[in-house]
């Protein structure tokens, strides 16, 4: 899951990643809320998230952060 | 009825723009303030028509494309972001009040300009005048693309090369250029911001405009408050669209405009400039050979999608109103814009208006031109 502190910046960041062929879904994280920072994120499969993290990077899509979803819920900050 | 006032605000729009706005009304919440399907799908709306105008405008990005009320908020937001510290503006002598009235109240902060008045359909000595005005301290200039009052085209390319040449940031007042000709911030190299209403010839809906912000630093937000980010911190987001949109935005607006903007894409700016140029000509051209009547016109290339014209012994509103008993509906007075009647030598009285759409036709000019001559031979 990758964060933005915008809904502007997720949406942009999924255009980029749709462009590159890496299908995500643009969701309101429940559990990043719960950390104190409202905003968006993209959901994608954890496969993709290195070249996700890089494409973004590349386009200047300024994102929050970078998090696991553990099966059983949990998140995990992901170091990207 | 005949409505000539396009300048002022589009009358007839594309019938999509009133269905999308509808639409919105019933299926949009608020963007990006949470997760549910209504405010994802007013996200959805509002992202694609920011996609559509910073693929019009060449803006950097969608995030470089922010919604404002109309194009005095937008032109208030650049102006006092480039000269919130204070500082020296040039403008044209072509300038709307929503440039002139911002930088008088700017005064008591520091804040100087001076008018490059120049006349009427000189490019040249547009250009010149601007040059001229230039001091060692000069923060921005300020151009309108196209005079609302006289269909001007300011020299908008060659002040960008100056500004490039000396660093000076460039505001442009696209207000009556945005849907008429091209208008790039990439091409634009020194342009820090650019803005335009949505309700004009981008065909949008009223209470809709657009600033393109072609930088992102030195942004200064002239209203602070919810913008669905950074929500735990109390200062206003740094970044765009963000740090300019705090509250609600006006979605089902923005949902119109969207349809506006798909449908100047569709028709195409050079089949539309085409179009008002060809009843500019038929209109202008016999005004023009009536006695007592002046018409103020140039060639295309410096004249686009308006003219004026006065009658000797007759003020604008009375000839304006004249017109109107027979339902058709021009612009009389000053236009907002006492500066451009200053250049052009039409103050006080002013000037009548006649500003086209695309829905406009010949056969309405000539309903016109027939209305003008029985105005002028009644007592």
């Amino acid at each position: 899951m990758i964060t933005f502190k915008s809904v502007t910046h997720a949406q942009s960041g999924g255009r980029v990643l749709s462009n590159n062929g890496i299908l995500s879904h643009l969701v309101r994280p429940a559990a990043v809320l719960a950390r104190g920072s409202c905003g968006y994120a993209l959901r994608l499969n954890a496969i993709n998230a290195q070249k996700a993290v890089y494409l973004l990077r590349q386009k200047n899509v300024p994102f929050a952060g970078t998090f696991y979803e553990l099966p059983g819920g949990e998140i995990k900050e992901a170091k990207l | 009825m005949i409505y000539f006032d396009n300048g002022a605000t589009t009358l007839q729009k594309p019938t999509q723009v009133a269905r999308a706005m509808e639409a919105a009304m019933i299926s949009c919440a608020n963007p990006g303030r949470s997760g549910h399907r209504p405010a994802m799908k007013a996200a959805d709306v509002v992202y694609r028509c920011r996609e559509e105008a910073a693929a019009l405008f060449g803006a950097p990005g969608p995030e470089s494309v922010v919604f404002t009320q109309n194009a005095t908020h937008a032109l208030n937001l650049a102006i006092k972001s480039v000269l919130h510290s204070g500082g020296h503006a040039v403008i044209s002598g072509y300038e709307h009040n929503s440039v002139v009235r911002p930088l008088e109240a700017m005064k008591e902060s520091g804040v100087t300009y001076t008018v490059a008045q120049s006349p009427l359909f000189s490019q040249r000595a547009a250009y010149d005048a601007v040059c001229e005005a230039l001091q060692d301290d000069t923060r921005c200039i300020i151009i309108n693309h196209i005079s609302n009052v006289f269909g001007f085209v300011l020299p908008l390319e060659a002040i960008d090369q100056l500004c490039s040449r000396k660093g000076i940031p460039l505001i442009v007042d696209a207000s009556q250029s945005a849907g008429i000709l091209p208008v790039s911030a990439a091409a634009l190299k020194s342009a820090h911001f650019i803005c335009m209403p949505g309700h004009k010839s981008l065909y949008g809906p009223q209470g809709t405009g657009i600033l393109i912000s072609c930088k992102d630093s030195g942004l200064f937000s002239l209203m602070q408050g919810g913008t669905g980010s950074n929500s735990i911190e109390t200062t206003q987001p740094g970044f765009l669209p963000d740090i300019f949109e705090s509250g609600t935005l006006n979605v089902p607006g923005i949902a119109g405009l969207h349809e506006g903007l798909r449908f100047v894409r569709r028709q195409g700016l050079a089949a539309m400039a085409q179009h008002k140029r060809h009843l500019i000509e038929a209109a202008a051209g016999e005004l023009a050979e009536l006695k007592g009547v002046t018409v103020y016109r140039s060639s295309a290339d410096c004249h686009q999608g308006l003219f004026a014209f006065t009658v000797q012994g007759k003020s604008s509103a009375e000839v304006c109103q004249k017109l109107a008993e027979r339902d058709i509906c021009l612009r009389d007075g000053l236009h907002c814009s006492p500066l451009a009647h200053r250049s052009a030598g039409t103050l006080p009285d002013g000037a009548c208006r006649v500003s086209f759409s695309c829905f406009n036709t010949l056969s309405e000019v000539k309903f016109f031109l027939s209305a003008v001559k029985k105005m002028l031979t009644s007592p």
